[in-house]
């Protein structure tokens, strides 16, 4: 059943569930879905409604003290989350990215890729995708002779699930879920040994204020609100849940959009393809030590040179003509190539503690701590980024298909600016001791004994591919494992 | 031809004159030579596998041949 906690008239402390998620997003609703179906009785709570309010979105306000972020505009906080919005790419992690590494004095992955890849084909289901051959490369990528890059295999969905609409009818109809919205949760209460979660209080906007109390809960309310409801819990335990480590909110990661330059394309590879895209080979990078990457060549036709940019191209045009230089030279410096791409990125962050979440003394609506962020590029990740760029530009070149101007802060040392993809992760970090994470293998919170954490803020890596799919990969894992 | 495009095109012909005598006591002097083309002098710097980056390109050993092949006969 579907419930408007503003509406709801019987006093939900005095009911008992079998597990209580807070956050009905693709994880919440994914482990929603599992755990009725094994039989569970199952309290989702989600803390906006059914459509998006300013009023509920405002909740996401913080205050950004490093890299430039969006806190209140890239995540969604009504049912479904940020599905409500989101691209519908898919890629799953790749074997490498479970291999044992450590980076910033960090551990990577404490499971193995199997314990992912084998619920690849019930997410894909979920995620509406085809079980079988979805992955491939973009349209109109050309092969590349490359040990270092291969044509990037991923799938785009015609049409992104938007999980607060797609399951609607599962989650109205479901004798084993009631989803409450307009239900905030606000605070985890611990019981006396200060190791149990005993409930959750719930609040509406108008003042409403109730607890839910169950066997054992998840937090699936997206990497950054995860770290803050544990952080803001701070009543029993001053560090807050789950926290005596202090790597709470440590180890942010987004995917850094890094502008990597531009270029001039060659027809002759081109012909009518607007767009390449290219992943790095697994084994190329953790030889060498750098982050996976998506690096997409796009063809903008409305860019125009400037600068010395077209100085240049003028140089190489008067050039190519006036000495008729063979053909391989000339689609360089012809004016009326197909036009001058950009190089865009898609580049893994690696975790590191400087980059986190904390809290504000300034509170929400609500009442809840609102969020400090720092989001923090590490010394490692600019390592990784100028050499994957550079990398990518000499294959460009190698294997004709154009050639690459770097943007100038690859090649000083200036800061590299990134923006976002807007895939926040890490914040609540897996790992096999408390000194590395926030939750064990089974995402359970350590010094708990029935929190667990669903979706990104549970990555210990962040890989070079959108993380939808691995959340629901994660999620299916934790409803099989309660 | 204006001066600043006289000046990129010394660049370009410098860096192919650089490459031309790789790993010279004579290229790597004109490659520390800022009074040559002034405090914007391009760097010329050996990427591995035949490759070359100049000023910000990334190009090949034979782009920079013809490039300065060209450029000397203007």
């Amino acid at each position: 059943m579907i419930y408007d906690f503003n509406l709801y008239n019987e006093q939900l402390s005095s009911k008992y569930y079998d597990v209580c998620i807070c956050g009905a997003g693709a994880a919440g609703i994914t482990l929603a879905k599992t755990l009725a179906e094994k039989g569970k009785k199952v309290a989702l709570l989600e803390g906006g409604g059914k459509e998006y309010s300013q009023q509920s979105q405002d909740c996401y306000k913080g205050k950004n003290i490093g890299m430039t972020y969006y806190l209140d505009s890239f995540r969604l906080r009504y049912l479904g989350g940020t599905t409500n919005h989101w691209a519908g790419r898919c890629r799953p992690f790749v074997e490498k990215d479970f291999s044992t590494k450590v980076i910033n004095g960090l551990p990577g992955w404490p499971i193995k890729f199997e314990e992912m890849d084998r619920y690849l084909a019930r997410a894909k289901i979920i995620l509406g995708l085809p079980v079988e051959d979805t992955f491939n490369p973009i349209s109109g990528t050309v092969p590349i002779v490359s040990d270092s890059f291969v044509p990037d295999e991923s799938i785009v969905s015609k049409e992104p699930v938007r999980f607060g609409k797609k399951y609607a009818d599962l989650l109205s109809q479901s004798p084993n879920i009631d989803l409450f919205i307009n239900a905030n949760t606000t605070e985890i209460k611990l019981m006396g040994d200060l190791e149990t979660v005993e409930k959750v209080v719930i609040k509406t906007f108008a003042g409403k204020k109730d607890s839910i109390s169950a066997n054992k809960y998840i937090l699936c309310m997206g990497a950054i609100e995860n770290a803050r409801i544990l952080l803001s819990s701070n009543k029993q335990i001053k560090e807050g849940v789950g926290n005596k480590t202090d790597m709470v909110g440590r180890c942010f990661m987004e995917h850094f959009n890094v502008d990597m330059g531009s270029f001039f394309a060659n027809p002759d590879k081109w012909k009518d393809t607007l767009r390449m895209e290219y992943f790095t080979q697994p084994n190329y990078s953790h030889a060498n030590k750098l982050g996976m990457a998506n690096v997409t060549f796009y063809v903008t036709t409305k860019l125009k040179a400037y600068g010395r940019t077209r100085e240049i191209k003028k140089i190489f045009n008067r050039l190519s003509c006036k000495l008729n230089l063979d053909e391989k030279l000339q689609f360089i410096y012809k004016h009326d190539c197909l036009g001058e791409g950009k190089v865009s990125s898609l580049c893994e962050q690696f975790p590191y503690k400087k980059s986190r979440v904390t809290l504000s003394k300034d509170r929400d609506e609500l009442g809840v701590q609102r969020v400090i962020l720092d989001w923090r590029m590490s010394e490692d990740d600019e390592r990784s980024i100028r050499h994957i760029v550079v990398e990518i530009a000499k294959e460009f070149a190698k294997n004709d298909l154009g050639r690459v101007k770097l943007a100038s802060y690859i090649l000083d040392d200036s800061s590299i600016p990134s923006s976002i993809h807007s895939h926040q992760m890490g914040t609540t970090r897996m790992a096999s001791r408390a000194e590395n994470g926030v939750v064990d293998t089974n995402c359970r919170v350590f010094d708990t004994t029935n929190l667990y954490i669903a979706g990104s803020s549970v990555f210990s890596t962040g890989g070079g591919g959108n993380p939808t799919m691995p959340i629901i990969q994660l999620a299916l894992r934790l409803g099989e494992h309660l | 031809m204006s001066a600043s495009r006289r000046e990129l095109l010394k660049k370009i012909l410098y860096c192919g004159v650089c490459l031309a005598v790789p790993q010279t006591a004579v290229a790597s002097t004109l490659a520390n030579d800022n009074t040559l083309l002034g405090q914007s002098n391009p760097q010329l710097n050996c990427l591995g596998g035949g490759m070359y980056e100049v000023d910000g390109w990334v190009l090949t050993l034979s782009d920079l041949k013809k490039i300065k092949e060209e450029a000397n006969d203007l």
